[in-house]
């Protein structure tokens, strides 16, 4: 999931503009602020009233696709939310586990066979029973051939649900290794592996229910989402989405009530689309919205308007820099005391004021708080210490018979335009610091993955967001052999710690694999010595006074089917 | 005349294949990857997924296939499908297009009432207090840029008058195309009329002062020539000079200027559109080209060139009327 770089680009460009255009504009008009009024979560929800949302599409505009089985941006993933329920959730506050169109689940004991229970008289909003073979359609949607679609990877990788990938390839027409029994309410999957988490995979929404007499009406059913798209979540569509205008949502009056219990307050969500953040933002400072997002620059000022109203819980995201772990100068284990060094001259948190404006958090670790199972300070590299830097890059010097200041300059790779040259020349001047030369080495952002998968990077800017809240789903994507070739950019491998995933995965219960997990991160971390994680990404939202009950979940979504407009 | 209409039409095929053609072979020079960016740019793509999304549009074909194809597809009027929305491009040019044409029709009338306006009177009044004025602000509309001009004219009529309590009609929406209600497709209907000011005038402030500086220039030549003296030693009142005599002899080059623009307007609106949310065809190939949708760039490209050769024939004719001494498709006339 990503943030578009191209609108942080362009707010970053407009946010210097604009504060030599109208820059002091606080001190005079001061007294007529009307949003500043701090936010009390109390009181009780009062139904009624529309919501108009800038924080969603008005920085990075229309989404390509707002269908579960194709959005794959945050962004485009947000109204479908709050339109559809899945089998689970994570509670937004939270982040535990809930049953939703579940009642309950169960697995075999390797937890490659799992089991889920329908809720009865759940409905899609036209009327019709939410039923298991609705899951079993949307998933086989999902992976067929000609829908192409770039989520596919959640059922092929990430669950391997048995017959998934038969499906991709164009050979197989039915998801084998899903049963689905109507009569019984009972959702049987098949899994390729052991996979503890699954009951948490289930809960993103690409696994969400279709209501097949509806959907297969369609004849291009990549087009589904032009028109009336059927849920079974606390809001339906109003009309069909405006594009490059708006898609607006209203109340689902015959909502059954979700893990909550009620319906939703507010009666219509109007999602705005546009594409600068700065002009978003004017708007909601001109009385004409409830959210938008905080402009790059403008994030002190916003603080100082609108006090608590802000909404900045880090959402599940992490930016790193990796070393390309098949490098002859940085990788490998030989290595790692130099790496050790790098990691402990980086400066995070001059990097955070600097580049941020303080909005982000220093990571103290991968995985970022939100995650259950997160240890703050888990890794005990974490935080500057030039003078142990230098004492064990001497000791790298002595073990390897090398000379720090006379190696090539490393090369600090990252994709251009997406705003990571400042942070890649702080970078620079830290590792001066220990007499190592470097070089800023900018690659093509279009195909900066697939260089870096191709081994170009030496020392390598990424950022990984979490499909899903569990611990499992950032280590693999990333760390894992299995993943080279995906997202595993840094080429790490190490069989022990595709083992401790491995165990880990074999889990049924999430408690018992949380220590599996921190012992796996801790390898990658502090033995290893593979990234160093720079900052957890943040979200960055200010909302008007009149909402109330403000929650933004972990993975960044909106919750707002829990939030009321104060009268 | 019908003969040279004809051939000025016939034209548009030769300018629109060269433009499409160059901009197809761009496209393959290009580097880049649309299937790595449709799943985020930041992540990896499975092998099976892309060999789906290759070969669903095509893109696994040769680059000719895919050329012969686009054109053997425009001539059953089929402008494509977009890779990144899935989606017809017709369908894409039939929500753009209009709301472009729009803004651009909005932003051309202003400069021609305060354009023209401008430049004639800081001709006539050469020197005075006028002609200053019209200097002066002309030249800081055209320095002024687009983005700033829109956020300064957001910031006054939008947060500045809500955070002060002025009345309602004092208070402009910032973003978006509101309502989208037009009568006659050219005349906002309603409070539509309150989205669109601030835009057009955006819009328009470069070209109107440009349109300004051109129409005294040409003015200034015009009130000098014999014709003027005669006209007014004829005993014609002075406005009658001015504005029959002089303004349509000096207005051929100034309609060319508008002209131009007005075929510019509609597609390369992109900053006034994107500070404004309104979602027209600029910001719709703009959005293509980052995520490299070749389908939705070269299907409005396509149209705004076909489009600008068009309106250009418009205003060559329109000279005729203006200058009768201008005659087409004769050989020898003048």
């Amino acid at each position: 999931m990503r943030r578009s770089p191209s609108a942080t680009l362009v707010a970053v460009v407009a946010a210097l503009v604009l504060a030599s255009a109208c820059g002091n504009d606080g001190e005079d008009d001061q007294p007529a602020v009307r949003q500043e009024v701090p936010t009390t979560d109390g009181g009780a929800p009062i139904s009624g009233g529309t919501l108009v949302d800038l924080q969603n599409f008005a920085t990075s505009g229309d989404p390509d696709h707002i269908d579960p089985a194709l959005a794959t941006t945050v962004q485009s993933a947000q109204p479908g939310h709050l339109l559809w329920d899945g089998l689970t959730e994570n509670d937004y506050r939270t982040g535990e586990l809930r049953p939703m169109v579940a009642e309950r689940w169960d697995s075999n004991g390797d937890a490659t066979v799992w089991t889920f229970k329908l809720r009865p008289g759940v409905t899609f909003s036209n009327g019709d029973p939410v039923l298991p073979s609705d899951f079993k359609y949307a998933w086989e949607r999902v992976v067929t051939r000609s829908m192409a679609s770039s989520l596919s990877y959640h059922l092929t990788d990430n669950a391997r649900i048995k017959g998934a990938r038969a499906m991709l390839d164009g050979t197989a027409t039915e998801l084998t290794g899903v049963r689905a029994d109507d009569a019984n309410l009972t959702l049987t999957v098949e899994l390729e592996a052991p996979l503890g988490i699954f009951p948490t995979v289930v809960s993103h929404l690409v696994f969400s229910p279709m209501n097949r007499r509806t959907v297969s009406q369609v004849t291009d059913q990549t087009a589904y989402d032009q028109g009336m798209m059927i849920g079974n979540g606390p809001y339906r569509l109003a009309e069909p989405w405006r594009h490059g205008r708006s898609i607006t949502l209203v109340r689902n009056d015959s909502y059954w009530g979700g893990s909550n219990g009620h319906k939703a307050y507010i009666d219509r969500i109007e999602f705005r689309i546009s594409k600068d953040v700065n002009a978003a933002y004017t708007q909601f400072e001109s009385g004409q919205a409830q959210t938008a997002y905080i402009p790059a620059g403008r994030y002190a000022d916003a603080r100082a308007r609108y006090g608590r109203n802000i909404s900045d819980r880090p959402v599940l995201g992490v930016y790193y820099w990796g070393f390309n772990m098949r490098d002859p100068v940085v990788g490998g284990g030989d290595n790692m005391k130099l790496r050790q060094a790098i990691t402990l001259a980086i400066d995070r948190q001059a990097i955070v004021d600097a580049v941020y404006s303080g909005s982000r958090k220093v990571a103290t670790g991968f995985t970022p708080p939100g995650i259950p199972g997160h240890r703050e300070a888990l890794s005990e590299l974490f935080g500057r210490d030039l003078e142990r830097a230098r004492r064990v890059l001497r000791e790298w010097e002595q073990e390897t018979d090398k000379d720090a200041s006379s190696l090539e300059p490393i090369r600090l790779n990252f994709s251009v335009g997406g705003g990571h040259e400042p942070v890649a020349t702080l970078i620079q001047a830290n590792l001066g610091e220990l007499g190592i030369r470097s070089t800023l080495d900018p690659r093509d952002p279009t195909t900066y993955v697939s260089q870096m998968q191709r081994g170009e990077g030496q020392f390598l800017r990424s950022g990984w967001f979490w499909d899903y809240v569990a611990y499992d789903n950032g280590l693999f994507p990333v760390f894992d052999s299995r993943a080279i070739g995906g997202d595993n950019l840094v080429l790490h491998q190490n069989p022990k710690f595709d083992a401790a995933i491995d165990e880990a995965r074999r889990q049924r219960e999430a408690a018992s694999a949380i220590p599996i997990y921190q012992g796996a991160e801790k390898m990658v971390l502090d033995q290893d010595v593979v990234v160093v994680p720079l900052n957890w990404y943040t979200g960055q939202v200010v909302y008007a006074s009149e909402l109330r009950n403000v929650v933004q979940g972990a993975l960044g979504f909106f919750a707002y089917d829990e939030m009321w407009l104060a009268k | 005349m019908a003969g040279y209409v004809l051939r000025r039409t016939l034209l548009v095929v030769p300018v629109v294949w060269g433009a499409v053609s160059v901009l197809f072979v761009v496209f393959f020079l290009l580097p880049g990857d649309p299937v790595e960016l449709m799943s985020g740019g930041e992540r990896a793509v499975n092998a099976e997924t892309r060999a789906a999304i290759e070969s669903k549009y095509g893109l696994d074909r040769p680059w000719y296939e895919q050329y012969g194809r686009f054109w053997s597809q425009l001539a059953q009027g089929d402008l494509g499908v977009s890779i990144t929305q899935g989606r017809s491009v017709n369908a894409i040019l039939g929500e753009t297009a209009p709301a472009s044409v729009r803004l651009a029709f909005w932003a051309v009338v202003l400069e021609v009432l305060i354009g023209v306006t401008a430049g004639v009177l800081s001709a006539v009044r050469r020197r005075s207090f006028v002609d200053a004025l019209a200097t002066v602000s002309t030249t800081v509309a055209v320095a002024v840029p687009v983005f700033v001009l829109g956020y300064l004219l957001q910031y006054m009529l939008g947060v500045y008058t809500f955070r002060h309590d002025f009345p309602d009609w004092a208070r402009f929406p910032v973003q978006g195309i509101g309502p989208d209600s037009w009568a006659l497709f050219l005349f906002p209907r309603g409070s539509q009329w309150k989205y669109l000011v601030l835009p057009a005038v955006t819009l328009a402030s470069v070209s109107t002062a440009v349109v300004a500086r051109m129409t005294r220039a040409t003015m200034l030549e015009v009130l000098d020539a014999d014709y003027m003296r005669t006209a007014a030693a004829k005993g014609l009142p002075r406005r009658t000079v001015i504005l029959k005599h002089g303004l349509r002899n000096a207005l051929v080059p100034v309609v060319t200027l508008v002209g131009l623009d007005l075929g510019a307007l509609i597609g390369s609106a992109v900053l006034t559109e994107a500070v404004f949310g309104w979602p027209g065809m600029g910001l719709a190939i703009h959005g293509a080209i980052t995520s490299l949708d070749a389908p939705i760039v070269l299907g409005l490209s396509l149209v705004l060139v076909a489009a600008y050769v068009v309106v250009n024939l418009f205003v060559d004719l329109s000279y005729a009327l203006l200058d009768p001494r201008i005659r087409y498709g004769k050989a020898g006339a003048r």
